[in-house]
């Protein structure tokens, strides 16, 4: 009944800007039109801290991170001691937390380069790594200065990403043990590192303009010759969100930036509790676990809930937080906000709640709580959408 | 009957805040704009009450209908459905989304339809390149397929079996083009086009192949609001195509005639409304139905056998190494790849989920209608004569949907609905060079194409991505389309992009 509610009540929403637009009567007085120039300015200065202070923070952390992943593998394949295991394992589960709080952004960048296939499918493809490993031709590709475009071009995506790193460095939960990992294993996870790095410069790349990313990894980017920029508009990821109504940009209105910041967060809350946890909890899809070898499960669903935290506020940094969504909304309709409020803390709780790992625990009452929390938090954001056009 | 209730409840509510707004946003004595009474128009509902999705953000392609969203169970099909489509499939003998191979188009359904859209122009082909929604169309000199190779030839292969083509030996060369007019308006605008021209080196092709072949490129379209298309009568289909034909537009009859309609399993047969070359006829066996199998080659309880080729299937058994690496005899080799029991790899249950989901996606509704320009390009549009061939607007039937005795009753409908894709869903000629095989083309649905950029990174047109935006697609159309592009050229700049926010919009 709710959704009900919630579909005809978002279908009447949608017209409203239009018949504001139709009624403004400027000639008479004005007061419209200076709610919209106010209602303007506000919603392009969420986009201004969204884009600088959530995303591009957030990629740029993770940019950094990979050089670190791609570093430590390489010190692991060229010695194989406990603790170069340890330091890689310890960088892949950063990186995987700074790329769990970016998923309530995949849009953009992420998607329309296939950036989140290219580096986040699951399952790993494991009956294929069997057999690259054993293709010494594969492998010797893989062991050169350019393996890390080798493996991009010639390795579908199920052996790429975070997945097929986490195969190699751990088990049942562990980092594994140094004399247990191949060395050929590492070949495999050094250039595929190398890939995820790259992958990682261009998302940082794509929303902070070219020229505002390290030379290392312009230098890179312009050596891959990737693209970095709207199709069209020929505009950084960021400055398309910025100039939203503006020539050259896809968003038609800040609003529909708004609603795009929004709209990245329910996608990401209806996954996790839908999917990530919905799936195995109700007997659906026991196999769509994922991080089942480092049981970083939880720390995933944690890191989705915290990016939409980000985004909602206004920003990673809690002591820089400025211009946000829910100061917008607190604005129109305080209650919403203190119930997306609510919800974030309460999914947070939720998940945190579920015994670790959740590989194990799949099926226990507070996994079935933390969906029901998420779910609650996909329908009180939804709401929230609709509060924007007001 | 308490749900109706509920949602008659909401759309009062709703109207009030929406009668609300008027009266705030209006001083005493101003008068309403007439834009106003239309605001809440049919035309908004571009899949009409039951199958628009009131969302135009980079999501607005994923969309389920309020049909899927009423339903809670359907609801969660619909998800698990989605993520068929969005998620590689593996070689993995088993687990989630295994049984890839042993030959395949793509290993995903995203990576033709990015964003849920159609495929992106490409500079070259590679299975793997995200939004790669080409397929190769490799034929005779009579426009037949080559039958050495699969209609949707593959690429991928399982070691230590060989792809049919090799991709290194695909080559893509985007050429320019001087259309009739010197690529120039009469204001003195200028434009260009390009076009590909696609070559596959013989010695990439993995099996004997004819003298002579050549190929084109087909791109994949975007997936919402197939469902709704599904719901159209074929007797409206039929009256369609008389109607065209009375008018004297000549059409491609063979396909009209019963004896050629595609015959489903349940028994029924139709007339084509899916492809570029009208071969589906019901979205229960159509491109998406079929692509879940031939792309992939998973198999599943009614398709337990391979999608390739006996001159492939021979070609392979009698290739020594790989005899080697199975440690297999030719007629082993060659009974595997031709076996019609083979095990399914894809549930039922699996498969018709991915059925909700894809008749379960929502067309976005339309934007912007009541602004001046736009109402002028649609004057435009109208006035010269598109809406020949991209019919606006069809009422849906009772939507008993057929086609496949598996998936009934299981899937979200939506009788009677009045829906908006400015298609006629019969094929038209538009000649031009390199064109797509045989010449005919069914009319590109035009709905929600504006969204195509913001929800997919790109926004190409036409069956093979070469046009960069509309102005280009519309200099693409000649032969039956060439009265309407002729007096496209004659307007002015301000009307030709009053015309170009009019298709932006819808």
């Amino acid at each position: 009944m709710i959704d009900t509610f919630l579909c005809a009540a978002k279908r009447a929403l949608f017209y409203i800007p239009i018949v504001a637009i139709a009624f403004s009567c400027s000639d008479k007085g004005g007061t419209a039109d200076e709610d919209d120039s106010e209602k303007e300015a506000q919603m392009s200065a969420i986009v201004e801290q969204y884009v600088d202070k959530t995303v591009v923070t957030t990629y740029r952390s993770l940019a950094d991170e990979s050089i670190i992943l791609y570093d430590a593998l390489l010190a692991l394949k060229a010695n194989k001691t406990a603790a170069n295991v340890e330091a890689a394992a310890n960088s892949w589960v950063k990186a995987r937390d700074y790329w769990e709080l970016s998923e309530a952004f995949l849009f953009g960048a992420a998607s329309d380069f296939g950036i989140d296939p290219h580096i986040d499918t699951w399952p790993l493809a494991k009956d294929e790594l069997v057999a690259e490993l054993a293709n010494d031709a594969h492998i010797a590709s893989m062991s050169g200065e350019a393996g890390d475009v080798w493996v991009a071009d010639f390795l579908g995506y199920a052996l790429l990403g975070f997945h097929g790193i986490e195969y190699i460095l751990f088990e049942n939960g562990q980092p594994k043990a140094a004399g247990s990992i191949s060395d050929k294993e590492l070949i495999y996870a050094a250039a595929v590192a190398g890939d995820l790095r790259n992958q990682c410069f261009r998302l940082e790349a794509a929303w902070a303009g070219i020229d505002n990313v390290s030379s290392e990894k312009k230098a890179k980017i312009e050596e891959l010759d990737m693209i970095v920029t709207t199709s069209s508009g020929k505009l950084s990821y960021g400055a398309d969100m910025k100039q939203a109504g503006k020539a050259g940009s896809t968003k038609m209105s800040v609003l529909d930036a708004c609603e795009t910041i929004l709209e990245g967060c329910i996608t990401i809350a209806d996954e996790v509790g839908a999917m990530k946890i919905g799936m195995p909890y109700t007997g659906e899809d026991v196999n769509y676990i994922e991080s089942p070898y480092s049981f970083n499960s939880k720390a995933d669903f944690i890191g989705n809930i915290i990016s939409i935290q980000n985004a909602y506020l206004g920003g990673v940094d809690k002591g820089a937080r400025d211009a946000s969504v829910s100061a917008y909304i607190k604005r129109v309709d305080s209650a919403t906000d203190a119930a997306v409020i609510a919800a974030i803390d309460k999914a947070l709780a939720a998940i945190n709640a579920i015994p670790y790992p959740f590989a194990q625990h799949f099926t226990s009452n507070e996994a079935g709580a933390a969906m029901d929390a998420c779910n609650d938090l996909t329908e009180v954001l939804t709401g929230a959408k609709n509060v924007l056009n007001k | 009957m308490i749900k109706m209730t509920v949602r008659q409840l909401a759309e009062i509510l709703c109207a009030m805040s929406f009668l609300l707004c008027i009266a705030i946003a209006c001083s005493e004595g101003s008068d309403p704009d007439p834009i106003a009474e239309e605001d809440l128009s049919e035309e908004y509902y571009t899949g009409g009450k039951l199958g628009t999705a009131f969302n135009a953000t980079s999501f607005a392609y994923e969309q389920p209908t309020p049909v899927v969203e009423a339903d809670a169970d359907m609801m969660v099909r619909f998800k698990i459905g989605e993520g068929f489509f969005e998620n590689e499939f593996t070689t993995n003998a088993s687990g989630i989304r295994s049984g890839l191979g042993p030959v395949s188009v793509r290993s995903s359904c995203l990576t033709c339809h990015p964003g849920y859209g159609h495929g992106k122009r490409m500079e070259r082909y590679r299975a793997k390149d995200y939004g790669n929604g080409y397929l190769l169309v490799v034929i005779d000199q009579n426009d037949n397929y080559v039958p050495q190779l699969t209609g949707m030839p593959q690429t991928q292969a399982v070691p230590p079996f060989l792809p049919p083509i090799d991709e290194s030996g695909i080559h893509i060369e985007w050429k320019n083009h001087t259309d009739q007019y010197g690529n120039i308006f009469p204001d003195g605008e200028s434009y260009s086009l390009i076009y590909p021209e696609v070559t596959i080196d013989r010695e990439a092709i993995n099996v004997p192949m004819p003298d002579f072949y050549k190929v084109r490129l087909e791109a994949t379209i975007g997936l919402y609001g197939t469902g709704l298309i599904d719901a159209i009568p074929d007797d409206s289909l039929i009256a369609q195509y008389e109607l065209e034909k009375a008018r004297g537009f000549t059409l491609n009859d063979a396909k009209y005639r019963p004896e050629n309609f595609i015959k489903e399993v349940d028994g029924t047969s139709h007339p084509g409304r899916y492809t570029y070359g009208l071969s589906r006829g019901t979205l229960q066996n159509g491109p998406g139905a079929n692509a879940i199998w031939n792309i992939t080659n998973v198999t599943r309880s009614d398709r337990r056998y391979h999608y390739i080729t006996a001159a492939y299937a021979t070609a392979m058994s009698q290739n020594a190494d790989i005899q080697a690496a199975l440690g297999q005899t030719e007629q082993e080799i060659y009974s595997y790849l031709m076996s019609r029991e083979l095990p399914a790899e894809m549930s039922d249950k699996d498969y018709t989920d991915l059925m909700v989901w894809h008749r379960g996606l929502a067309v976005p509704a339309a934007r912007n209608l009541d602004d001046p320009a736009v109402k002028r390009g649609k004057e435009k549009f109208y006035e010269m004569g598109c809406i020949a061939c991209h019919r606006p607007s069809w009422t849906t039937g009772a939507d008993d949907y057929s086609g496949d005795p598996m998936v009934k009753g299981h899937l979200p409908r939506y009788p009677h609905q009045k829906i908006w894709p400015y298609t006629d869903l019969l094929q038209h000629r538009l000649e031009m060079v390199n064109n797509i095989r045989t010449g005919w083309c069914r009319t590109m649905p035009l709905w929600g194409r504006g969204l195509s950029e913001k929800c997919t990174g790109a926004g190409e047109h036409l069956h093979d991505m070469r046009a960069r935006n509309y102005n280009e697609a519309i200099m693409w159309h000649g032969g039956d389309a060439q009265f309407a592009k002729e007096k496209y050229r004659t307007l002015s700049k301000t009307d030709r992009e009053a015309v170009v926010k009019f298709l932006e919009s819808i």
